[in-house]
């Protein structure tokens, strides 16, 4: 009797594993991605995929862990492609055996909470803006502020400016810093990350950068984590100012602050600055070079980032292959009209051609993908 | 001969699954304990004592320093037992000796389904409703009446080290009160109203009768609040500011050990600032060892002054 009972249980068992086994991953072509990284282009990113499973039977699913995450995660191999707003070196890319292509081009805004102040009505310095970020200038009615600010000086009170940046390892914080590091000689001076001999107190190296996806801010600000961190808290802190990708400055209808740009006029954060910057960009260059920042031009808004893809040259499955690189070529011809609506520019169309022409190096078992 | 009887049999078997179990936790503990020091030994042999002294963590010049961290970890705990463990040894004496039988159970359930609840509903709460109250009423209050004090000085944000250890209290509040509660129902009632008979007022007996019977428990119960709180990461990820800085005011952000680790441990690609975040996590496990220990040591000091 008992052992009856226990045959009945394992063949029960074995029929409900069989019967799980033979799930969706038997229906042909419906590819499940995976993709993790950076919440800088999240917004797009979400529509896209959203748009893309009307006309495709692919799924994709991503998750904002920033772009330090992603770059892990895709070394780790635990997804099937990464995003970063901090480029990889050529270096770290070939002893991986990555490629890495931009995606999407988007612009980092200041948003200030300073109750009685209206969209786009301040106007920060970079040098400025680098000090207040570094914790040189410390309250809204600074005589360097209101140096540019004559008109609205009453609308800024002595009160203290709460600092708020990323907590996680953040591309966002890379191009946001990577502006400071070129454009405010305060940020620069004191920020860069020097090596200090516990001894001597000597400093024995001078590392020359101030920018990183994660970096030593000032110990009374305040961290959150992702860009929606950011924005929550800065919406709910009177007198902050901390730093997002537009897109959610727009939707949480968030105050932003005018910037100067390399040219010397201030400039409001816009489609069209944006385009401006992406305009500007020289793209033949590698990597950190072609994130442009900081770039001439007088109508042009000085924090532009650039996110980048991440997928292995040698991958393994080809039908994911080739279902991964028909949905970026989708996005790179779809997807500017929805990436727009969100303020983001979209990858211009000659750059697009040269990305899918460098996609011949994406093999499977030594076989290009064929994904047109 | 071959088989034995089904109740020697059962009884072998038993005694084998449950040895196996033991040393199924033992063996974690040990493969815990190795895999998180060779994980760190890159940063510990880079950075050696200083490691744990050293207040600087700059991911951008590689220099690393627990300090802070560790600060964080224990100040956060200790405003959290400060709270929690005076307000729950009350509440469990109220539900135990003064609450009227019903009122104890409504009481009781409440609290245990506050002990139930997820910690990162803590931290959302504390994050939109909290912070804000902390800020705009707690905080002006305390730094105007205490200013005086390097504790309350500051502007008040409402995110910080006080509002992060005051959020730790009410999540090991529920813990330690309804463990405390029950350790007391268990004295036996027979003591209780022999202490009464022989004219005991109710808080003689409280404190010569029934807490000294339930000691034992009773810090027992501390220290298991003391263990969740060292270790609490989401609810005090959203309401410390994590600042990697040490600060005497209590207004000001900071960060532990356990926020450090998940807010920058996924991005960590460099193998020294890899190494050094896991050396934090082997600096946590030492701690938590640490506090074992003294527990386990009170409470033997403890039992011998009781049984006499």
């Amino acid at each position: 009797m008992r052992t009856k009972r226990i045959v009945l249980a394992a063949l029960s068992l074995g029929v409900v594993m069989w019967a799980a086994s033979c799930g969706p991953s038997e229906e042909a072509g419906a590819v499940k991605l995976q993709g993790a990284g950076a919440t800088f282009p999240e917004p797009v990113f979400n529509q896209w995929m959203y748009q893309y499973e009307q006309v495709s039977t692919t799924k994709i699913n991503y998750e904002g862990i920033g772009s330090g995450g992603g770059q892990k995660a895709i070394i780790d191999k635990t997804v099937d492609f990464a995003s970063s707003d901090a480029p990889m070196n050529a270096p770290e890319l070939d002893e991986n055996g990555l490629l890495q292509f931009p995606i999407i081009v988007g612009g980092i805004v200041p948003v200030i909470n300073v109750p009685g102040l209206e969209k786009n009505e301040l106007k920060l310095r970079a040098d400025v803006i680098g000090r207040i970020f570094a914790g040189d200038i410390t309250t809204w009615n600074h005589p360097d502020i209101l140096s540019d600010n004559a008109e609205i000086a009453d609308k800024l009170p002595d009160k203290r400016i709460i600092v708020v940046h990323r907590s996680d390892g953040s591309g966002t914080t890379w191009t946001f810093t990577l502006f400071l590091h070129k454009a405010s000689p305060y940020w620069l001076e004191n920020m860069r990350g020097v090596q200090v001999d516990k001894a001597t107190g000597e400093i024995t190296a001078d590392l020359a950068e101030s920018y990183g996806k994660s970096i030593k801010w000032p110990g009374d600000s305040i961290g959150q984590k992702g860009n929606p961190g950011v924005a929550n808290q800065v919406m709910q802190s009177p007198f902050s100012i901390g730093y997002v990708e537009y897109a959610y400055a727009l939707q949480n209808n968030m105050t932003t602050a005018q910037l100067e740009s390399a040219a010397g006029r201030f400039v409001a954060p816009s489609l069209e600055t944006f385009a401006e910057a992406a305009i500007q960009t020289d793209w033949t260059k590698p990597g950190v070079d072609l994130v442009p920042v900081a770039q001439g031009g007088d109508n042009t808004w000085p924090i532009v980032g650039v996110s980048f893809i991440l997928i292995y040259k040698q991958q393994e499955d080809a039908n994911k292959a080739e279902e991964m690189l028909r949905y970026f070529k989708w996005c790179f011809s779809n997807g500017a009209d929805s990436a727009g609506k969100l303020h983001y520019v979209a990858i211009p169309a000659s750059v697009a051609d040269q990305v899918m022409v460098s996609w011949a190096e994406i093999t499977v078992d030594g076989q290009t993908v064929s994904w047109k | 001969m071959g088989q034995g009887t089904p109740k020697n049999r059962a009884d072998l078997i038993f005694r084998w699954l449950s040895v196996a179990c033991a040393i199924v936790v033992v063996v974690i503990i040990a493969g815990i304990f190795i895999e998180l020091s060779r994980h760190s030994s890159l940063a510990f042999q880079q950075f050696g004592f200083n490691f744990l002294i050293d207040d600087n963590w700059d991911p951008v010049s590689h220099q690393f320093g627990a300090a802070s961290s560790i600060y964080g970890t224990l100040v956060s705990t200790l405003i959290a037992m400060v709270i929690a463990v005076p307000m729950s040894l009350v509440i469990a004496l109220f539900l135990v000796e003064l609450a009227p039988p019903r009122l104890s159970r409504i009481i009781g359930g409440g609290i245990e389904l506050l002990a139930a609840i997820p910690s990162i509903i803590y931290g959302m709460w504390g994050l939109f409703v909290f912070a804000p109250f902390m800020r705009d009423y707690v905080q002006p209050l305390l730094g105007d009446t205490l200013g005086f004090l390097p504790l309350f000085q500051g502007p008040p944000m409402g995110i910080g080290m006080l509002t992060a250890g005051i959020i730790l209290a009410l999540m090991i509040l529920p813990f330690i009160s309804a463990i405390t509660r029950d350790v007391l129902q268990m004295v036996p009632k027979v003591v209780k109203e022999s202490a009464y008979g022989v004219g005991a007022t109710t808080w003689e007996v409280t404190r010569k009768v029934s807490l000294r019977y339930g000691l034992r428990g009773t810090i027992g119960a501390m220290f298991l609040g003391l263990g969740r709180a060292i270790g609490e990461t989401m609810a005090v990820t959203f309401v410390i500011g994590n600042a990697a800085a040490i600060s005497a005011s209590l207004f000001a952000p900071s960060h532990t050990i356990a926020s450090s680790l998940a807010n920058e441990f996924a991005e960590a690609v460099e193998p020294l600032y890899s190494s050094s975040l896991v050396a934090l996590g082997f600096i946590l496990f030492v701690i938590t060892i640490i506090f074992q220990g003294i527990a386990h040591l009170w409470l033997t000091r403890v039992r011998k002054s009781v049984e006499g």
